[in-house]
């Protein structure tokens, strides 16, 4: 990968990128650092992260711009699930196959739901999706899988607040919080397969801003920061969950909430795999 | 408060309207517009002139508006920070190393929401945090892991749904992120406990519909389920109000 091409390339098309950034060398500081943490196979992915930083932030104002947001990830997630068992012999039958069907079931619902509310303001799915080498091998598959319910927890929870600010039209927040919930226990699923599996030694849920070899921009923070923390936050309205009790730990009061991602940085890591 | 009311007294009552389960067929045919439901989401009074001091003894007040849902959770919180630290306490016969890393993870994850919210609503809204509830576990074998999983099981669905209800009664989205980024924990929990009562059956058919959605439980159906295992009578007419 010729690193200074595609940042020169960048560049042609936003002639401030590195402007926004803090410099050229924290661009290649980021990936460096990126490479020892992100599986190999996320790479692609991961140098996006790296320029999100620069731009990413909420864009939808709409309850139907959010819920096309949310039809796209649930597009992503079936089409996913649906590439992942029809490779032969990729995911093991029995319990594993079983519980994927489970949840590929639920996107497919989850898609046919948003369809049918958005009805001709739908956006058609895109021709199709390219997840590079995530069906190379089990542990591929399950890296990925919890990147995607991972970051579909998280990119729920973004735009709670966008549609109450919307005026919450026909309670869509409550359908949204209830797929939200629904993604969640996916996560907590598939996170638990991968222990299973040995491939990652990982609770059902997040400590810290771990990816255990899942795509680190998942765990990372958004834009603005503020709002859209790491995985790690320990501050939670103001307070710091570690001073509520000697005993609470960062990790455990990491766990104990979830953050949000906005929009931009969660198409940032899932745009790669659209093909239009 | 005078008109404390008892939980599922207000069940066919003026609250119902308000916090009705979501209508799936309103949700597909309306989804498009934007006026009429906004004026419901947005109904209800502004603050939380009422007192959560318990005018009977015995009865807890949650109060009205945002404080109102805050408290809810506090109580929730509270009975399931109990629980879990019960469960470690008096560790059920053959429970595994791994078993006991992870309830215990989620004994701490339920006492920090406990504390945060005791918190959070003492800064916010001083002198309306409800007080320290008394748990009635006297229907749970501790000593038996079906009991306990069962029982957490309950729990930790009843706190989603109960989270997923009162998400559209929150007014400053600042809360509305908190919960959000409670209930996807407890979601996590709850697939967690179901996989050790029965691997697979984390979002089984029978708490994810066919829709793929998970539960979205009002006030008082919450209430009602939570109440057996709380000593005090707990009042949430008018959460959110």
């Amino acid at each position: 990968m010729n690193l200074f091409n595609i940042i020169s390339e960048i560049e042609k098309a936003d002639p401030e990128i590195l402007d926004k950034l803090n410099s050229r060398r924290d661009v290649f500081a980021a990936l460096g650092n990126m490479s020892k943490k992100a599986a190999l196979a996320a790479a692609p992915i991961a140098l996006g992260s790296v320029f999100n930083k620069a731009v990413g932030q909420q864009t939808l104002n709409s309850a139907n711009a959010v819920l096309n947001y949310a039809l796209l990830l649930e597009y992503l997630e079936e089409d996913f699930y649906k590439q992942a068992l029809a490779k032969t012999g990729l995911i093991p039958s029995g319990a594993a196959t079983a519980a994927i069907q489970q949840i590929m079931k639920h996107e497919t619902a989850h898609v046919n739901l948003l369809k049918g509310a958005l009805s001709s303001n739908a956006n058609p799915k895109p021709k199709s999706f390219d997840f590079g080498p995530a069906f190379d091998n089990y542990a591929n598959f399950l890296a990925y899988a919890q990147s995607l319910e991972d970051g579909g927890v998280r990119a729920y929870k973004g735009q709670a607040g966008v549609i109450k600010s919307a005026g919450n039209p026909n309670d869509v927040l409550t359908v949204a919080l209830q797929i939200h919930s629904v993604e969640a226990r996916h996560a907590a699923h598939i996170r638990s397969m991968r222990k299973a599996n040995g491939t990652a030694n990982n609770a059902p849920w997040i400590t810290n801003a771990e990816a255990n070899n899942a795509v680190a921009a998942i765990y990372g923070p958004g834009n603005p920061t503020t709002t859209f923390p790491s995985e790690e936050n320990f501050m939670q309205a103001g307070i710091d969950l570690t001073s509520l009790d000697s005993s609470y730990t960062r990790a455990l009061a990491s766990e104990a909430f979830d953050e949000a991602l906005d929009d931009t940085s969660v198409r940032t890591v899932v745009g790669p795999f659209i093909k239009n | 408060m005078s008109n404390i009311i008892k939980p599922g007294e207000d069940e066919a009552g003026f609250t119902k309207p308000l916090y009705a389960p979501i209508k799936r067929r309103s949700f597909f045919m309306y989804a498009g517009a934007t006026a009429g439901v906004t004026a419901l989401a947005l109904a209800g009074c502004n603050d939380d002139s009422d007192n959560n001091s318990p005018s009977t003894p015995g009865m807890v007040d949650l109060g009205s508006g945002d404080v109102g849902v805050l408290n809810y959770a506090y109580a929730l919180e509270q009975l399931e920070a109990a629980f879990y630290a019960q469960v470690i306490a008096t560790p059920y016969a053959n429970m595994t190393a791994d078993e006991k890393t992870y309830l215990t993870a989620i004994a701490k994850h339920e006492a920090i929401h406990r504390d945060f919210f005791k918190k959070a609503i003492d800064t916010a809204a001083a002198g309306k945090t409800i007080p320290g509830l008394t748990p009635d576990f006297s229907k749970i074998n501790f000593t038996d892991r079906n009991s306990v999983l069962t029982t957490a099981r309950t729990f930790e669905d009843l706190g989603v749904s109960a989270y997923n209800g009162a998400g559209k009664l929150i007014k400053d989205t600042n809360y509305l992120l908190i919960a959000g980024k409670i209930v996807s924990v407890e979601a996590r929990h709850a697939a967690y406990i179901r996989d050790l009562i029965s691997n697979g059956s984390f979002a089984a058919d029978d708490i994810v519909d066919a829709n793929g959605l998970d539960k979205a439980n009002d006030v008082a159906t919450v209430l009602t389920a939570a109440q057996p295992f709380i000593k005090e009578t707990i009042s949430g007419a008018n959460v959110g109000k």
